[in-house]
């Protein structure tokens, strides 16, 4: 037992006493962490104050009220809008990126929202957008305002042809009547206006599974966490070969010390080391406000991850025939891992196949596992995944073994 | 010039000498992109899908009829799957639309849905949003309705009330579907250079952006090569032959960027192939940026190597910056999204500017003439790398 904890102290502290391995197992992952958290505004997507310009040609009233809908409540904040005349300067202005997009309200925008949905002279309702290709976030949340704005107009002025239509059939409006009409008309869209400002549209409670919006900075402190636990662990089955072309392998093994507890010694080493860097990721990525969950699964599944992850690197370590190619084979095998994992993009807008081939990797299944511990599931919650992953840890070191023996024998 | 193709030809034979590096070049890069691309779409659709991507919605129906067969074409129509079931599932988006929701709508009483989201799932806002948008066109729908049934009743009202409830819902439906009948058009033009319509998709930002990430990795390599041969003693070996230190270091530089060249054409020709990427009309705008932002991150790679101490340190300084700048710099998510401080800050890096010109080739069609600023930033990054990186390299030779 002396000798295993005198392996594994060895090789802790070669580890953490070489400043670039310091520097990948935890300064990268630690600034990729607070990027995320900067770019994200500390966890969600802001859009704020985006500078559109609106050109007015409508001839009648309906335009003119395009510029509230920039201005309701519910985008409060989101878009500045501002009416130009202009419309050469407002196009340079989009060009240059200072505005991202100029809306241009046609002359006959008025007529064409009356007409809507009239069998006879129904015609698409067409809002011109001049837009920066340089934001298209921002363009698509100006087209859905405008979109909606022209929706809502089109519907109130095809209920009130409607209505209009069956009081002139019913005979309570001459069909020659326009100023009885016209108050109908102006009656019921401000009838409209106070039902849905009353509230009578449907209301929406929405209930999040884990109590709160999704959060860039949750997701990527554990993903980040993994991506570079799995470096370091595939690195430290290379060090292994390090030793064996060094020739420092052959001088321990005609020591008394048996070739199974180098081997033990060596990957428990590797896994201290990774532990050890979980657990200030761990600690220091909760100080800057990520949440990875409860805090026994969130322990119970980065042991078994750690585990695993140097179980991959054993594998590595067993069949790679020199330190370059099991270097090469294991930055290949994490990165490809990643990719197909999620470690840069959320795992769930993955196609499901890729998400499945993921499964062959710790990636995938850590990432499986702090997804439901952060959607609040107990220990007992992901138990079966824990086995799961203890299981392809498993095979991870019966294959290392096969390849051991093969080198050492 | 004949020592540096020799010391070029030398390097690019033993960059190549393991199968590994083919892996890295190309493989590596092209699954990244593949993989971004479909995360992309993922998250946000995108004009390269051929069908719309849809998130799946499980939806509890606690009333039905024609309505609210309406009301989940409106669903539908803002890109949510529906899937019909009996009881909320235990993972997953779900809808509850409430009893009597149709008749509440109708009457204007107050009724709400309940919404199930995840918030591990970055998609849950794009549900949220969906079902507000189909929300607000059934509720407008539904108060017009009710305004039309009730003016009606001035005029003449009602014998019962389920003929005025029979008139509101035809109501409600012959005013959602103008929806149809004369559907909003936004017609956007976009502000391009060229005349050129097509708006860089998901994937061409996603090949842009790990084209960055990946030369960067072979670029900033250059500080791995100068460690590794001054480490083994190499090095030492070329400075005392005939040729010039300057040649020597030359060469190395050379190769490096040749190499990152290579890599880069071999990238574009495969996003233009496997992918449909479609990098503008300009292609000297193409080769100008490429070559500008390679002769950057060559001098960044030059500085690096005269900051690190063993090859170890040099692999981990590469592979750590070189994804710290693409994820800072924009090439892993737009700086769209970002608060504008975080896009001032971040033009400090070379990076940021490499992305922006090719997002404006890709989505503008930008010319060399209009990347003059992009091109002027980057040439000057690689002129204080270069510079800063060649005395220190020198004062270390000196030493």
């Amino acid at each position: 037992m002396r000798k295993l904890f005198t392996l594994i102290f060895k090789e802790v502290r070669v580890t953490f006493r070489d400043p670039g391995a310091v520097v990948l197992m935890l300064v990268v992952p630690l600034a990729l962490t607070l990027a995320v958290s900067a770019a994200f505004g500390g966890g969600q997507v802001t859009i704020e104050a985006l500078p559109v310009l609106v050109l007015n040609h409508d001839a009648g009233d309906i335009g003119g009220y395009l510029m509230t809908a920039f201005d309701s409540a519910a985008v409060e904040g989101m878009v500045n809008a501002t009416l130009v005349e202009d419309e050469r300067a407002a196009r340079a202005a989009v060009e240059s990126d200072a505005a991202v997009a100029l809306v241009i309200i046609p002359p006959d925008f008025s007529e064409q929202v009356a007409r809507a949905g009239d069998d006879q002279e129904a015609a698409a309702v067409t809002v011109d957008i001049y837009a920066s290709p340089l934001r298209p976030i921002g363009v698509s949340v100006v087209r859905s305002i405008v979109v909606s704005f022209v929706e809502r107009a089109g519907m109130t002025a095809q209920g009130v042809r409607l209505v209009l239509g069956d009081l002139v059939a019913a005979g309570h409006l001459a069909p020659d009547d326009t100023a009885g009409m016209t108050v109908v008309g102006e009656r019921l869209g401000a009838r409209v206006e106070t039902l849905e400002m009353s509230g009578v549209r449907p209301a929406v409670e929405v209930i999040s599974v884990t109590g709160r919006a999704f959060d860039w900075l949750n997701y990527f402190a554990p993903s980040m966490a993994i991506l570079f636990l799995m470096f370091a662990a595939t690195g430290g089955g290379r060090t292994l070969l390090a030793e064996r072309q060094g020739g420092t392998l052959s001088r321990l093994l005609v020591s008394p010390t048996s070739a199974t507890l180098i081997l033990v010694g060596k990957m428990s080493g590797v896994a201290v080391a990774g532990l050890l860097q979980v657990a200030v990721l761990w600690g220091a990525t909760s100080l800057t406000g990520a949440d990875w969950g409860e805090p026994l699964p969130v322990l119970i599944a980065l042991v078994l991850l750690v585990i695993s992850a140097t179980g991959l690197g054993a594998v590595i370590a067993a069949w790679a025939r020199s330190e370059a190619q099991a270097g090469a084979l294991g930055t290949t095998l994490v990165l490809a891992a990643s990719a197909l994992s999620g470690n840069f993009l959320p795992r769930m807008n993955l196609p499901i196949w890729v998400q499945t081939v993921s499964l062959a990797f710790p990636n995938g299944w850590g990432l499986e596992l702090f997804t439901r511990i952060q959607a609040g599931a107990t220990l007992a919650g992901v138990l079966p995944l824990l086995g799961w992953l203890a299981l392809l840890t498993v095979i991870y070191y019966v294959i290392a073994a096969v390849g051991f023996r093969r080198q050492l024998v | 010039m004949r020592h540096i193709l020799a010391i070029v030809r030398s390097d690019f034979l033993r960059e190549f000498a393991a199968p590994s590096a083919l892996i890295f070049f190309l493989v590596l890069p092209l699954i990244f992109t593949a993989t971004v691309s479909a995360g992309l779409s993922g998250m946000m659709g995108g004009a390269d899908t051929p069908t719309e991507i849809t998130i799946p919605v499980s939806v509890v129906f606690q009333d039905s009829g024609p309505l609210v067969d309406v009301f989940v074409a409106a669903l539908q129509a803002n890109r949510l799957e529906i899937r019909p079931v009996t009881s909320i599932p235990q993972d997953g988006f779900a809808l509850t639309i409430p009893e009597h929701f149709v008749q509440q709508v109708l009457h204007g009483a107050p009724t709400t849905l309940t919404l199930r989201v995840d918030g591990n799932d970055n998609r849950s806002v794009a549900v949220q949003q969906a079902v507000d948008a189909a929300i607000r066109q059934f509720g407008t729908a539904g108060a017009i309705a009710l305004a039309g049934t009730e003016e009606l009743a001035l005029h003449a009202p009602f014998q019962t009330e389920v003929e005025q409830t029979a008139f509101a819902a035809q109501l409600l439906v012959d005013v959602i579907t103008v929806l149809e009948a004369s559907p909003v058009g936004t017609q956007t033009t976009w502000a391009t250079y060229t005349t050129d319509e097509a708006l860089a998709t998901n994937t061409q930002q996603a090949s842009a952006g790990q084209l960055v990430t990946w030369v960067q990795i072979t670029l900033l390599a250059t500080s791995a090569v100068l460690v590794n041969e001054r480490v083994n003693g190499t090095l030492q070996r070329l400075v005392v032959t005939p040729a010039k230190r300057a040649t020597i270091l030359t060469g190395k530089l050379v190769a490096r960027l040749l190499l990152g060249l290579l890599q880069m054409t071999i990238l574009f020709l495969s996003g233009i192939l496997l992918f449909n990427v479609s990098w503008g009309q300009d292609l000297s705008a193409v080769v100008a940026v490429s070559l500008a932002f390679a002769l950057a991150v060559t001098g960044l790679g030059l500085l690096l190597a005269t900051l690190v101490k063993t090859p170890g340190q040099a692999g981990s300084a590469t592979t750590g910056l070189a994804m710290f700048l693409a994820a800072i710099g924009g090439a892993w998510w737009p700086l769209e999204i970002t608060p504008p401080l975080y896009q001032q800050v971040v033009q400090v890096f070379p990076t940021t500017w490499a992305m922006r010109a090719y997002t404006r080739i890709l989505a503008q069609g930008a010319g060399v003439q209009a990347l003059w600023l992009e091109l002027s930033v980057l040439l000057g990054f690689a002129l204080f790398f270069f510079t800063l990186g060649v005395l220190r390299f020198n004062k270390m030779a000196v030493k």
